[in-house]
């Protein structure tokens, strides 16, 4: 009976031990919108106020400092998350990718460009509207561009987005 | 050790000059279209003559009865006609996005131009392939990316009629 506890527990332990060692590290956990205090989840908790017709938004930037690309804000809880190779087209190329949503027809997203006060590229926005099939997909980048630039007049710098704010 | 020394620089010196030469390398193509003249270089043409503001046409898909081959099938560019699609065109053809890219930090682009990378649809109204259009663009001519892709939108919007379907893009010219 004490031998075969013995065996049961090396066994598990070393499976667990196994398992560990080929397991990709977690990533972090993504952060919650609610707690991140930075003058862009601002922009982003007041755009979601003023525009019903906006479903998802997402800031997408390299913090001071860092060196990869993540969103910075969004009003999902999604902060944090590593940008995909289409998030970052939009940063080092100036593209707009317009997209509808091959699963959810009901949603249409537009990744602009983001700029500051002075027109420089400094990240990307991701504005997911409301959408219905034969909607007229040239007046929603239209709407993107319109709240891009009048973001833009308000963010004098990258680093601007990341000053403490409260929300 | 002279008489090497200058053996070397021969040799350093014949090979930049055969590198020079050399032309950058075309690349493979992955299709070749049929002998005759197909409908969609007429339709190209047609582009063209009814749009001076554009410097390129080309349409981009999978020709008919193939699978996963992504070429660019035709446009102004008859040279290039069976050139293997880009990572972006195929995710046009496959997902119905629409590009606009402004070219920007692109030094090497010979003529100063906008481009717009817009789903390819047919007269049912269905997404079938890439248009992409490339406009002349100077920086200071006024002109936004909503004005391209407005312009875009309405050259694609009135090629659907003309599609009857995909593979019609193929047959003949009438």
């Amino acid at each position: 009976m004490k031998s075969s506890v013995f065996f049961t527990t090396l066994i598990v332990v070393t499976c667990g031990a196994l398992l560990r060692a080929q397991t990709p590290a977690a990533s972090p956990p993504l952060g919650r919108a609610a707690d991140n205090k930075i003058f862009a989840q601002a922009l982003v908790n007041e755009l979601m106020a003023k525009n019903p017709d906006l479903l998802v938004v997402g800031f997408h930037a390299i913090a001071p400092g860092a060196t990869e690309q993540k969103m910075i804000a969004s009003n999902l809880d999604r902060i944090g998350k590593d940008d995909d190779e289409d998030d970052k087209a939009v940063v080092t190329e100036g593209k707009t990718i317009c997209c509808p949503n091959a699963k959810e027809p009901n949603k249409f997203e537009v990744q602009v460009p983001m700029k500051d006060a002075a027109g420089r590229i400094i990240g990307a926005y991701g504005f997911v509207f409301q959408y219905r099939a034969g909607a007229d997909e040239v007046e929603l980048h239209r709407k993107a561009v319109v709240l891009r630039d009048g973001l833009a007049k308000r963010i004098p710098n990258l680093a601007a987005l990341f000053a403490p704010a409260s929300l | 050790m002279k008489h090497l020394a200058h053996f070397a620089l021969f040799f350093v010196l014949v090979a930049a000059a055969l590198s020079a030469q050399t032309p950058a390398a075309k690349p493979a193509k992955n299709w070749t279209p049929p002998p005759y003249k197909m409908q969609v270089q007429t339709l190209s043409e047609q582009i063209m003559a009814a749009h001076p503001e554009l410097i390129s046409v080309t349409f981009h898909g999978v020709p008919p009865g193939l699978k996963d081959v992504y070429t660019m099938f035709g446009g102004s560019y008859p040279d290039r006609i069976g050139n293997p699609d880009d990572d972006d065109d195929i995710m046009i053809t496959k997902s119905g996005i629409t590009i606009i890219d402004p070219r920007w930090h692109r030094p090497k682009d010979p003529i100063k131009k906008f481009v717009m990378m817009v789903p390819l649809r047919d007269a049912a109204g269905e997404n079938c392939g890439l248009l992409v259009l490339a406009y002349h663009h100077e920086p200071n001519d006024g002109k936004t990316e909503m004005d391209f892709y407005t312009s875009s939108y309405a050259i694609r919007d009135a090629l659907e009629p003309k599609i009857p379907n995909y593979a019609a893009l193929y047959e003949p010219a009438k």
